[in-house]
């Protein structure tokens, strides 16, 4: 029995779910809100008439959409368990209980990867649409892809910590609201304590992702992706002990194997 | 190859500390048995079915199934063993299909298999429908589809006539009977209807509030009914009668005088000895124990 396997299986559960509907209409919403709130581009600002637009957007996204995005589609991953009553099916098959439960992590990551993927793509349609509109170079920004690529990889890196955080509310609840209103609450910290500027609040990990955009923090910003991931690590771990410890009994993780009858 | 398939010692469970939900329980099933795990609801068997499929965490007690320790092996036993706890376990938004194909390449069967096991539950012509249009009998019989998608040498199912009407209970009794004796698949059933499992069952444990009143064959049941069978009497000399009748094991009751009876043969002798020893006879009320009696004497107070 391979991860693969269970990876296949975890797929094949999200299919005629909402997960792909909440990527298709929570990706369109700033693309939205920013195409009809333009004015006109500076030309004093930035080399390109959207360069700006693009920042301010996805700044909106990485700091707010994303890491909702994935307290969100967590929980909803986990109630698909839930709702059906198959826990026990899934617990009762062979399989490790690792590849259980980081299937399931590598499902929310794929699903934010094309959360991120369709933002970008609905963007550059909507910022495409405006340079037509006001006669600018539609195809000079998207030359500037190593830029772009580097820009995504970072937020996507800010927001380990988070989706592993998420990820283990979600996990150890059978109810839907409370890792969601959990997350949201822990997500509104961020912004406030930041508003009131308390000593070492960039490293709380939902503060993380405005270190991506942040001057102030642009000289560290190996340091906050490496924390980053620090704290993913540390909420996977905390979700597969707690998850192996709920059924068994670690004292038999290093026992002998007891007698074997033929 | 070890004829024992489940093998559980002092297996106990609480819930919450000091209430215990399951205390020292013994079960033994052994290979090519359809053996009836009975008792009323709330007496243990659920939880005694999810420690075996490790669902439950074991807290006290060893489990072995296939010859090998749970804890230990427990991927290579579940390889093996099929299972349907209480309710379906499905997806409602997949087809029977896609629902079995989540679980095929985990448990390594082939396509063939899948379209195998839908053939024999009778669900391969459901299409594009998906499970949330299926009726209970339709879902059960998918979760039983699911069940043998390994190709199993040990089923445990849980209540699996829960919700099913008359025909579906019969038409999944046969499919037990023909799964069993076709494919050699052991069956761990559990039941609050004695009935119900009765006619399919060669073996029977039956539990209540957390511990084994009852375990051996179907056969063994059926000596215990008839030793529990009894005569009521009443006679002109009850105290005497008890003396005449000391050999049968006769007890005073209030008034009247009891003695157990295996068939109705030594009801006749009993009378006999009684009228032999010059003594009148105004009441002789054979009472047989059935099945049903005998469970609910072993499970109530």
């Amino acid at each position: 029995m391979t991860f693969t396997a269970s990876l296949r299986s975890e797929f094949l559960k999200i299919k005629r779910t909402s997960l792909i509907y909440i990527i298709l209409v929570a990706a369109f919403i700033i693309p939205f809100v920013m195409f009809f709130d333009y004015g006109s581009p500076d030309p004093e600002k930035l080399a390109n008439g959207w360069d700006h637009f693009y920042k301010e957007a996805t700044m909106v996204f990485v700091f707010v959409f994303l890491p909702m995005f994935f307290v969100l589609t967590s929980t909803l991953l986990m109630q698909i368990e839930v709702k059906n009553n198959a826990w026990k099916q899934v617990l009762a098959s062979p399989q490790p209980f690792f590849n259980i439960i980081f299937a399931k992590f590598i499902i929310i990551q794929t699903l934010a990867f094309a959360f991120v993927v369709v933002y970008n793509a609905y963007m550059v349609l909507s910022a495409a649409v405006l340079d037509m509109a006001y006669g600018s170079d539609v195809l000079a920004y998207l030359k500037r892809w190593p830029e772009l690529l580097k820009f995504n990889l970072n937020a996507f890196g800010a927001t380990i910590g988070i989706s592993t955080l998420g990820f283990w509310l979600a996990l150890r609840s059978k109810n839907f609201i409370a890792p969601i209103a959990i997350g949201f609450l822990l997500w509104v910290i961020g912004p406030v304590s930041l508003e009131f500027k308390l000593p070492h609040i960039d490293k709380y990990v939902f503060v993380l992702p405005f270190t991506v955009f942040a001057k102030k923090f642009e000289h560290q910003r190996l340091f906050y992706q490496l924390l980053s991931l620090g704290y993913g690590l540390f909420f996977f771990t905390i979700a597969y002990v707690e998850f192996v410890w709920q059924r068994v009994q670690f004292k038999w993780l290093w026992q002998r194997p007891g007698r074997i009858v033929q | 190859m070890s004829s024992t398939i489940i093998r559980t010692d002092q297996l106990c469970y609480n819930y919450t500390k000091g209430v215990s939900t399951l205390t020292d329980i013994h079960l033994q099933v052994n290979r090519g048995d359809i053996y009836g795990f009975l008792g009323p609801n709330g007496s243990g068997k659920t939880t005694t079915l999810s420690l075996l499929l490790g669902l439950l965490k074991t807290q006290h007690g060893t489990i072995e199934i296939l010859g090998k320790d749970l804890q230990h092996h427990r991927k290579e036993v579940l390889r093996k063993v099929g299972s349907l706890i209480e309710s379906p376990s499905l997806y409602n938004h997949l087809t029977a299909k896609e629902n079995l194909e989540v679980y095929r390449e985990i448990y390594g069967a082939s396509k063939a298999r899948l379209q195998g096991v839908l053939n024999i539950v009778g669900l391969s012509d459901t299409g594009k429908k998906t499970v949330r249009q299926f009726s209970l009998g339709m879902r059960q019989r998918l979760s039983i589809a699911l069940a043998l998608l390994p190709k199993p040498e040990l089923l445990i199912l849980d209540e699996p006539t829960n919700g099913l009407d008359p025909a579906g209970i019969l038409e999944l009794r046969s499919l037990i009977r023909s799964l069993n004796k076709e494919e050699g698949i052991t069956f761990l059933i559990s039941s609050h209807i004695l009935s119900e499992v009765e006619k399919m069952v060669n073996r029977i444990g039956i539990i209540y509030k957390g511990r084994m009143r009852f375990q051996g064959s179907l056969g063994e049941l059926h000596k215990l009914q008839q030793q529990q069978s009894l005569v009521q009497l009443d006679t002109s000399d009850n105290l005497r009668a008890w003396a005449v009748l000391k050999k049968f094991q006769a007890e005073l009751q209030d008034e009247d005088l009891v003695v157990p009876y295996t068939d109705l043969a030594q009801v006749a002798i009993i009378n006999r000895m009684l009228i032999d020893n010059d003594l009148d006879v105004y009441n002789l009320h054979p009472r047989k124990q059935t099945l049903e009696t005998i469970f609910i004497n072993l499970t109530t107070e």
